[in-house]
């Protein structure tokens, strides 16, 4: 089975188990408040178990995957050349690096430390590219801070030592 | 007329004048940075309203939301990021045609169409405002929920690759939308205790997960420029593409026209406007066009139809806004907020007493949303240079601007950590072929969808089947369905002068 055809029955499997979750919690709540979500979560239970049939009867599959000639190429493909799945995940880990670096050290610190590490060690351009950028995004965000009045989170650390 | 005029010459006033001015740069620099948007600039703006006369604070106000549009779609077209949840429509074809080193003519055909379309929205308000009042009362509870399905299956079609990824694309929305209280009986559902998730999911989160972070993630994967042909010089020719793309506007004056009046008449329904209008208007579009199956390749259509009915359903909304005391969208229930501040009673005196105040409002938001669309297309060449750069080095500023635009719109970590999760959604949704659009669209008309069936099994039950409005849209929406398995004739893409992907066929 390809990469791309596995996945795919993962996510068909993922769409039927979560929504059939989706339902059964929904019946917890008065009727009133379960009547939407029971159509919403009772419709895609119905199209997610379609959906996964189709990946393994071939007369579904123009209805679950379309006519060939209307199917896209792969979504990660496109005219800039095909998106490399472990970058993909570079990109995904440091973007949750980021969340984690703003939850400690807090947006005004983690933000502009975020972009100094990543044009360092993810994308190298440079100590001089690494530090203007940075400065450059910490002044965008102190003018947030000014401009729209938002108080931004200082962090775990510096919450802890502020008591 | 005595009252347009009097409506015009109101803002003749230095004060109103300035405030104006205030009011559309703010407006254009705000809707520039993802997330933040007309509804958060607005709130801004509301404790500066005491103390100010009526007139130039609501020259301010409206000024504000109007010029967020163009700025909004900017950042739409060259980074596939919304600058407001609005502008999640121009995405689609926009995006795709800055990839094809066109984002100068993208960006002259958003400028052109927001500005036609906010002036043919104000000559629609002009002549709605006596018809107002008998045609909201048309549309029922049945109509309200079934018009939200058919903007779910519309959008369902677009860049997914089935007919079941569409529908469960929209109903994945559906289902996000029901996270937090019960509008009903106000019980919490699927919190799990969480109270960040009491209010349920932000609208700017879910679009800039959906629409920024998941792109660029995507594009830090290629490690090439949104462009892929480096050679294209935009020195030269952007000034030349900026101009084709105005031109391309007043190519296609009919579908402005329609783009604007559904635009009109989903901003006069109350709660349907807003984003619900800009994709009902692509995907009227797209149904009625000759290449409509070339949609979400960078067609001048797809980028025209959303642009053109951004500002006219917000000249529609004012009407049931003023008139009802109604919101047709989210700006304007900040608006009514103003209003109060300033003294005004929405209502039928609205219309009588203070109708010259009313026009004053419909002037503002033409004049400001041609003045902002000069000063973008000013900028709009130098806007496009951006997307020469590698992929790898916008990716973090654009996830950065969209990491403090979730924050300070909801001023919750949670909702950051949604934001990301939002965009591995994105990303997976858009590699299996599933239509990230639809589910937007599901999760922003989720609320009305479900206030709207309870209504219809509480009022009518199944006899809702028996009013003709309701027994058209359910024929349109099933007919949508069957459509989409049966194949088409198809337009070859150098017809419309697209360039061929990679395998010759049009790009995706």
């Amino acid at each position: 089975m390809s990469r791309r055809l596995s996945l795919e029955v993962v996510v068909d499997i993922f769409w039927v188990v979560l929504s059939g979750g989706y339902v059964a919690i929904a019946q917890t709540y008065p009727p009133d408040s379960r009547l939407a979500p029971t159509v919403a979560g009772g419709t895609a239970l119905v199209v997610g178990l379609v959906q996964l049939l189709g990946n393994l009867h071939g007369g579904l599959r123009r209805v679950t995957h379309g006519a060939p000639a209307s199917t896209p190429e792969r979504s990660t493909e496109t005219a800039a050349g095909s998106s490399d799945d472990r970058r993909q995940l570079a990109a995904i880990a440091f973007t949750v690096g980021l969340l984690v670096g703003v939850y400690v050290l807090g947006f005004l610190v983690g933000i502009p430390l975020f972009i100094l590490l990543y044009f360092l060690f993810l994308y190298r351009r440079g100590w001089r590219f690494a530090v203007v950028s940075s400065a450059v995004v910490l002044v965008f965000v102190v003018l947030v801070v000014q401009v729209l009045g938002v108080h931004l989170p200082n962090g775990l650390i510096w919450d802890s030592l502020v008591g | 007329m005595a009252a347009l005029w009097a409506g015009l010459v109101a803002l003749s006033d230095p004060h109103a004048i300035l405030l104006l001015l205030v009011g559309m740069l703010s407006g254009t620099l705000v809707g520039a940075v993802p997330g933040l948007g007309g509804a958060v600039l607005m709130s801004v703006l509301l404790p500066f309203l005491y103390q100010m006369p009526v007139v130039p604070a609501l020259a301010l106000m409206v000024a504000a939301h109007a010029s967020i549009y163009f700025s909004g779609s900017t950042t739409a077209i060259l980074f596939n990021a919304p600058g407001a949840p609005e502008s999640a429509a121009t995405t689609i074809d926009g995006y795709a045609r800055a990839r094809t080193g066109q984002a100068a003519r993208a960006l002259g055909i958003s400028a052109a169409a927001t500005t036609l379309g906010g002036w043919l929205g104000f000559v629609g308000f002009i002549a709605a405002v006596p018809l107002m009042l008998f045609f909201v009362t048309l549309v029922h509870p049945p109509e309200f929920f079934l018009l939200a399905v058919l903007a779910i299956v519309l959008i369902g079609q677009l860049r997914s690759a089935s007919v079941t990824k569409g529908i469960l694309s929209g109903t994945l929305g559906f289902m996000v939308a029901f996270i937090g209280y019960d509008p009903i009986d106000g019980v919490q559902r699927f919190t799990f205790g969480q109270l960040s998730l009491y209010d349920g999911v932000s609208i700017p989160v879910v679009a800039l997960g959906l629409f920024a972070v998941s792109e660029m993630i995507h594009l830090y994967g290629t490690n090439r420029p949104i462009v892929a042909d480096s050679t294209l010089d935009f020195g030269a020719k952007g000034w030349s593409e900026v101009m084709r793309g105005v031109r391309d506007v007043f190519g296609h004056l009919p579908l402005v026209v329609r783009s604007s009046a559904v635009g009109i008449v989903a901003g006069l329904i109350p709660g349907v406007g807003g984003l619900a209008a800009n994709f009902l208007s692509y995907g009227l579009a797209m149904k009625t066009s000759r290449h409509g199956h070339l949609f979400g390749t960078g067609v001048p259509e797809g980028v025209i139809a959303p642009e053109a009915s951004s500002l006219s359903k917000e000249a529609g909304s004012l009407i049931p806004t003023v008139a009802l005391g109604i919101p047709g969208t989210v700006h304007t229930a900040i608006l009514l907020s103003a209003f109060t501040i300033l003294g005004l009673t929405p209502g039928p005196k609205m219309l009588t007493t203070n109708l010259p105040l009313v026009f004053t409002m419909a002037w503002v938001l033409a004049i400001s949303s041609l003045l902002a669309s000069l000063i973008g297309l000013g900028l709009a060449p130098h806007f496009a240079r951006l997307t020469r750069l590698p992929g790898p080095i916008l990716a973090p500023f654009v996830i950065v601007l969209a990491f403090v635009g979730a924050y300070a719109s909801t001023t919750d970590l949670f909702q950051v950590i949604a934001l990301v999760a939002f965009g591995v959604v994105g990303l997976v949704m858009k590699r299996l072929g599933y239509s990230p659009p639809a589910m937007m669209m599901g999760f922003v008309l989720g609320g009305i969808a479900e206030r709207n069936l309870h209504l219809t099994v509480q009022i009518f039950g199944w006899s809702f089947v028996q009013r003709p409005l309701s027994d058209f849209l359910l024929i349109l929406i099933v007919g949508l369905i069957v459509a989409r398995v049966v194949p088409r004739k198809r337009v070859p893409s150098v017809a419309l002068g697209l360039p061929p992907g990679p395998t010759g066929g049009p790009l995706r």
